[in-house]
């Protein structure tokens, strides 16, 4: 009986298109990212609270709203650090005021992680304060909360 | 603590999926960059191999499916890889395309959209663009499903697992759509042996 031993042709096209190019990537790519920067999150106004506490500033009572697409970025630079990275930050707004933030972190091992909560709790803080002002109805004891989601062998940010 | 085994489809030097998942969380869009450059180009190939080599159609649909990870990446919670979850959203897109087309046959222009791979022998790329041409011809014949299985099993390389989850069914039904789906392509690439 002969043996047909010409490749198959499936699977000699299967062999093609695993190596084919697709030279309109690059330009797919290009509008992929040009629209995800583009792109404004829907994120709500935070008021913010002059020194005396109130949201109404100056003779005629106006008042300064910052987005909280704001405020994620920016806590984010303020709390990493070699020890920890941060996986997530919720902040939470309710009637225009920022009622709660939650710091997630990843922290490594042989680290105090008690006296790293701490001080990323007073890094939140000190921003949400420096940046919003002092809303007389945050309390950050319960209002700020930081937790270690994971704990890593070495660089929290590359592990 | 970090499951040893993740397979984060990163290679050496750069940081895994589950990194820059988590930076992208943050807001930051250069993460996200490196997200797309890793994972894009085998979903725009899928793309086009899922919509019959059409450009302009799989840019539309990877597009989408970048853009709407981007504003759900928050939402992804790990309990499938980056990679399927990517492929998954692409694929309702691929379907959602075609639900609004009708099929329409495959032209002599596939061949200017998909380049076969350069080769320094003239011939053998003139015969590999033709044996491509007619592998799409034949996947356009094929079910959904089936093509969609056979696309990300065979030129994808991913685990049936990979591809129940993206694609939102059972490893037995990729088995069998995977079965069907080589048994119909090959008698269909019959003619060229």
């Amino acid at each position: 009986m002969a043996v047909d031993d010409r490749p198959d042709p499936l699977d000699r096209a299967l062999e093609v298109a695993r190596h084919e190019e697709t030279p309109g990537w690059t330009e797919v790519s290009e509008s992929v990212m040009a629209r995800v920067r583009r792109l404004v999150m829907p994120a709500a106004l935070v008021r913010t609270f002059g020194d005396d506490g109130q949201v109404a500033r100056g003779p005629f009572g106006s008042t300064v709203l910052v987005s909280g697409r704001v405020l994620v970025p920016l806590l984010r630079r303020v709390v990493d650090s070699p020890t920890r990275a941060v996986d997530a930050i919720d902040v939470e707004v309710d009637d225009d005021r920022c009622t709660s933030v939650r710091v997630s972190l990843v922290g490594s091992y042989g680290t105090d992680l008690q006296e790293e909560g701490a001080k990323v709790h007073e890094i939140v803080t000190q921003t949400i304060r420096s940046v919003l002002g002092p809303d007389p109805d945050f309390d950050p004891s319960t209002d700020v909360e930081v937790q270690f989601v994971d704990v890593v062998d070495g660089d929290p940010h590359t592990t | 603590m970090r499951s040893p085994d993740r397979d984060d489809h990163s290679r050496e030097g750069d940081p895994a999926d589950h990194l820059l998942v988590r930076a992208a969380r943050l807001g930051d869009a250069d993460a996200f960059d490196q997200i797309v450059r890793r994972h894009g180009p085998g979903m725009y190939r899928y793309a086009l191999r899922m919509v019959g080599g059409d450009a302009s159609d799989a840019g539309e649909i990877v597009q989408e499916a970048f853009v709407s990870a981007w504003k759900d990446i928050s939402a992804f919670e790990a309990r499938s890889s980056l990679k399927t979850w990517l492929y998954r959203l692409l694929s309702r897109r691929a379907v959602d395309l075609q639900r609004k087309r009708k099929p329409t046959p495959v032209d002599d222009d596939f061949l200017t959209v998909v380049a076969p791979p350069a080769r320094h022998d003239p011939l053998q790329a003139v015969m590999d663009g033709e044996l491509l041409a007619a592998l799409q011809g034949a996947l356009a014949e094929l079910p959904w499903e089936q093509r969609a299985v056979w696309l990300l099993r065979e030129v994808e390389e991913m685990s049936y697992g990979e591809i129940a989850a993206a694609l939102s069914m059972t490893s037995d039904g990729v088995r069998g759509l995977l079965h069907r789906g080589r048994k119909n392509l090959a008698e269909r690439m019959e003619p060229w042996r």
